[in-house]
């Protein structure tokens, strides 16, 4: 990091000081990264990322002011402190805002990940044939498969955080996911595989799951499902895979966690601390500190380091997540859960490697318990309406299952149910925890998370198909 | 240096550093945006994002690279493009970028009053408006309010040189109602290019009666019915599921369930679908799309038969067709990061001759869908969904709001059922349709 961008940040921390403000944080972040698209053979894109700014956000009388700059010289800087400290008065001298203290205790932290192998020991040119070697691997598989697309992403995001409580924080995490997408055609029917892997740290990345396994399970996919039938409408026994089963507790249980939707009066687990939310053999976690998870967070936007939070320990609610507000608001500890995608966004409460814990059955037991229901694989997307804890999550393929054995495959079905009788119905967790990396969206930001859950099994889920 | 020249020059480098052809695409954009949540004005944000998204071609094959700020550094910057270029393989479907043309000045497109809109007084519109949607059973609101004033530059070396100044205003609500243990929500929203073009009370009162009505909701039966389509619901149908579809580089590469059904008769001849850049105060309207092609007025579906598809300048040289100016950045028109991708502008559904009562009175026993948050598998045109907000038909009349329901059906026979398409237009976003009734929908619920 350049001593510049130091100096420019003591300049807008001065400046706040000198404000009286109540509290404020400065953030410098500088994202360095390269993306490759290739469909069908093709360079699609190859985009060189390359960014930096300040984030500048101030505290008074309850009111937030924010403003954000790319131009990076002390005159800019001082004035955009101005401004948020404007904005931030502004809402004082027209509301009554309830007035909030922010507590912590001053942070010096500095995480520099240092990769096994730098994101630049592999040349671009090895980058692209890696890509490109993974979609012959796709049409290689089968002539029925018509169309290809891999995507390879880097991105190395340094930050250097300050507040006026005396915390300075630096960080360096560089993150890689590939995915692989296939499309698969027969007698005029297309269907589509995808498989993605990802994490924090280095080349090394791609060397704990081979990339040409990963397309081919992708074509696989895609060539399964042009048998599939569309599923059934109905109330069914389910096993949830790792996957969809992370997904379930991202969506439909995670969001509802993040205190900021709890204080806002959009969860349906607000009030709820202490009370028992599921099934007892149900554990959730959030912890951004698992090193090389996709949702690796040793500091989190704000500077804080979380060391994991245990949301439900067997059924009872225990903890929400929290930032620096919510977490001085609710008057508990930060969890580190502070999160803004770039320089130009707010901080807010965010989700980082979320997961069911595992429990004591293994897999083949869970199906043998499955006398009739569906097995539900792979995760399309999936979202919940917090307020009313109602989801939505898209299986990528579903089986019925008849005596305990996975039979005819199923094709785009959405699972639906209320959150707490989902969980509340968990009555078998296997002990096969899977990590998956993906991307979180919350208001207009995305950032990197880890969904991870062993299979669990559940009474009554609703399928919603076709047939 | 201007936004314009720095575009130029990096244009310019880029040719000199070996680029076949070169674009560069500039936004200069200002961000207000003011958050209620629960009715105490939660945080006022304001951000000056500029940047260039520089593209460079040699033997067809793209490389991008961008930068934010005003002092950036051009031979770094255009050196990296056209390395990335020459770093991946020649693409002989890649013609040309697009040339010069004119451009038709779209009507209602910058608002004065809006780029001169004050953080006070959107906290006071954020305040008043939520005083008044303090219904009984209200138990929060949120509201958010964001004014965007941009100026976007397209360059290319070709010639084309594009600037257009612009302004968006943006207003959601997401209020939920309480009674006991029981809690609802209502979510509503638009986007205008005129401040006088968004009726703000409308909005966030619907998002505030949604929400208490929906304190009363009942499951729905599993069964095949008829389902109105209304509103926000459309949306995920038309928008995600029907004119995405027919997007160019998907029905090229074989990825759409469209594909191959191009001058087929997919749906009622009462069914016309264009998407039009040129609208007046539309959301996407303007004189250019992200790569400096003319917007315009283009039919997709006319009388039920497919007859357009959405161009870049990419997959039309690949048609040997022109462009229909439909390029757009991954993040939207104003999203110099992202790459070149396409989408349609405005979507327009040309009305029918039902009322939406008439078509209510139609319907024995079915559903008046409002909305859903699901998108369309666009390879299949599968679309399994789940009701957000939505109502019982019974007898000819809307009865109770519906919860834990779900439908599903696949586009192609969502277009062939379709029995009756309405008189009056809503718009909502980018879309602007009448409502549609079609038949045999399977639902499924808990009753």
């Amino acid at each position: 990091m350049q001593p510049l961008h130091e100096d420019l940040v003591e300049i807008a921390l001065d400046t706040f000081l000198k404000l009286k403000v109540d509290f404020a944080d400065v953030r410098f972040v500088e994202l360095k990264g390269l993306r490759i698209e290739i469909a069908d053979g093709r360079v699609k894109e190859l985009n060189s990322i390359s960014e930096r700014g300040l984030a500048l956000r101030c505290l008074v009388s309850g009111g937030w002011g924010f403003t954000s700059t790319s131009l990076l010289t002390p005159s800019e800087v001082e004035k955009s402190c101005l401004r948020a400290y404007k904005l931030a008065k502004s809402i004082g001298e027209r509301t009554r805002e309830r007035a909030v203290e922010i507590s912590c205790a001053p942070v010096r932290s500095i995480f520099m990940i240092n990769p096994l192998k730098p994101l630049h020991d592999m040349s671009v040119e090895e980058k692209l044939k890696m890509c490109t070697d993974m979609e012959v691997e796709m049409k290689s598989l089968s002539d029925r498969i018509k169309s290809t697309n891999v995507t390879y992403s880097e991105i190395n995001e340094e930050t250097y955080v300050v507040n006026t409580l005396g915390s300075k924080s630096k960080q360096s995490v560089p993150a890689i996911i590939i995915a692989a997408v296939a499309y698969a055609s027969e007698a005029g029917i297309v269907q589509r595989g995808r498989e993605s892997h990802g994490g924090t740290g280095g080349i090394e990345i791609l060397k704990s799951r081979n990339p040409l396994e990963l397309a081919r399970e992708a074509a696989r996919e895609a060539l399964e499902l042009l048998a599939a039938k569309s599923p059934p409408a109905g109330r069914y026994s389910c096993i949830l895979d790792p996957e969809i089963a992370g997904v379930f507790i991202h969506e439909a249980f995670g969001h509802a966690c993040e205190a900021d939707i709890v204080l806002l009066g959009g969860s349906i687990l607000e009030g709820m601390l202490g009370r028992r939310v599921g099934s007892p053999v149900v554990t959730v976690k959030d912890d951004p500190s698992i090193r090389g998870l996709f949702g690796y967070t040793p500091l989190d936007s704000e500077g804080v380091s979380g060391n994991g939070t245990t949301i439900v320990e067997n059924g009872v609610l225990k903890s929400f997540l929290h930032n620096l507000e919510t977490s001085s608001r609710m008057k508990v500890k930060q969890t580190g859960n502070a999160r803004a995608q770039g320089y130009t966004h707010i901080p807010l409460v965010r989700m980082t490697n979320t997961f069911i814990d595992k429990g004591d059955w293994n897999v083949e037991e869970l199906f043998e318990d499955l006398k009739r229901g569906i097995y539900a694989k792979g995760s399309n997307y999936g979202y919940v309406d917090p307020a009313k804890g109602e989801f939505v999550f898209k299986c990528s393929k579903l089986y019925l299952v008849e005596n305990g054995k996975p039979k005819q495959l199923c094709r785009d079905a959405a699972l639906s149910g209320y959150t707490l009788d989902v969980l509340t119905n968990v009555d078998a967790v296997a002990s096969d925890l899977t990590f998956k990396p993906g991307f979180c969206g919350k208001e207009d930001q995305l950032v990197r998370v880890t969904t991870g859950a062993p299979h669990v099994k559940v009474k009554d889920i609703l399928v919603g198909g076709m047939a | 240096m201007e936004l314009l020249d720095i575009c130029t020059k990096l244009t310019d480098r880029s040719l000199k550093l070996g680029a076949d052809v070169s674009e560069a695409y500039g936004v200069d954009l200002n961000i207000l945006k003011v958050e209620l949540e629960k009715r105490n004005i939660k945080s006022v944000k304001m951000v000056h994002d500029v940047g260039v998204g520089v593209r460079a071609i040699s033997k067809g094959s793209t490389g991008y690279s961008y930068a934010t700020s005003l002092d950036i550094d051009i031979d770094g910057t255009a050196k990296k493009a056209v390395e990335a270029a020459k770093a991946g393989n020649p693409d002989p479907d890649f013609k040309d970028l697009p040339r010069p043309s004119s451009y038709t000045r779209p009507e209602r497109t910058y608002d004065g009053r809006i780029a001169s809109l004050t953080p006070e007084e959107l906290i006071d519109l954020c305040i008043s408006l939520a005083k008044q949607a303090e219904l009984d059973k209200v138990y929060s609101i949120n509201i958010t309010v964001e004014s965007l004033v941009f100026r976007r530059i397209i360059v290319n070396s070709n010639g084309v040189e594009g600037i257009e100044d612009g302004t968006l205003l943006y207003l959601i609500a997401y209020i939920t109602a309480k009674e006991g243990v029981n809690l609802s929500s209502g979510y509503e929203g638009d986007v205008v290019r005129y401040l006088s073009d968004l009726d703000p009370e409308r909005i966030v009162m619907r998002a505030a009666e949604e929400a208490v009505k929906g304190l009363n909701a009942k499951c729905y039966k599993t069964m095949k019915v008829p389902v109105i389509f209304a509103e926000k619901s459309l949306s995920a149908i038309i928008v995600e599921g029907v004119v995405k579809a027919l997007n160019a580089d998907l029905i090229q590469r074989g990825r759409s369930y469209l594909s191959r059904r191009l001058n087929a008769n997919i749906g009622p001849d009462e069914l016309t679908i264009l998407s039009d850049g040129l609208i007046e105060g539309g959301p996407l309207t303007g004189k250019f799309d992200v790569e400096g092609a003319p917007r315009q007025r283009h039919v997709l579906i006319e009388h039920g038969v497919v007859k357009g598809l959405l161009h870049n300048s990419y997959t039309a040289g690949k048609a040997g067709v022109e462009s229909t100016g439909n390029a757009t950045r991954s993040g939207g028109d104003l999203d110099f990061r992202g790459q070149v991708v396409i989408a349609p502008s405005n979507v327009v559904v040309e009305a029918g001759n039902w009322s939406l009562q008439e078509m209510i009175q139609e319907v024995d026993n079915g559903l008046l869908i409002l909305d859903t948050h699901d998108i369309p598998n666009i390879a299949t045109g599968d679309f399994s969904a789940m009701v957000t907000h939505g109502y019982i038909i019974e007898k000819g009349e809307v009865t109770l709001p519906i919860k834990q329901t779900l439908f599903a059906i696949n586009l192609l026979d969502l277009a062939r059922k379709i029995r009756a398409v309405g008189k009056e237009r809503a718009k909502y976003f980018n879309l602007y349709s009448p409502p549609l009734l079609v038949l045999d929908v399977q639902v499924s619920s808990k009753a």
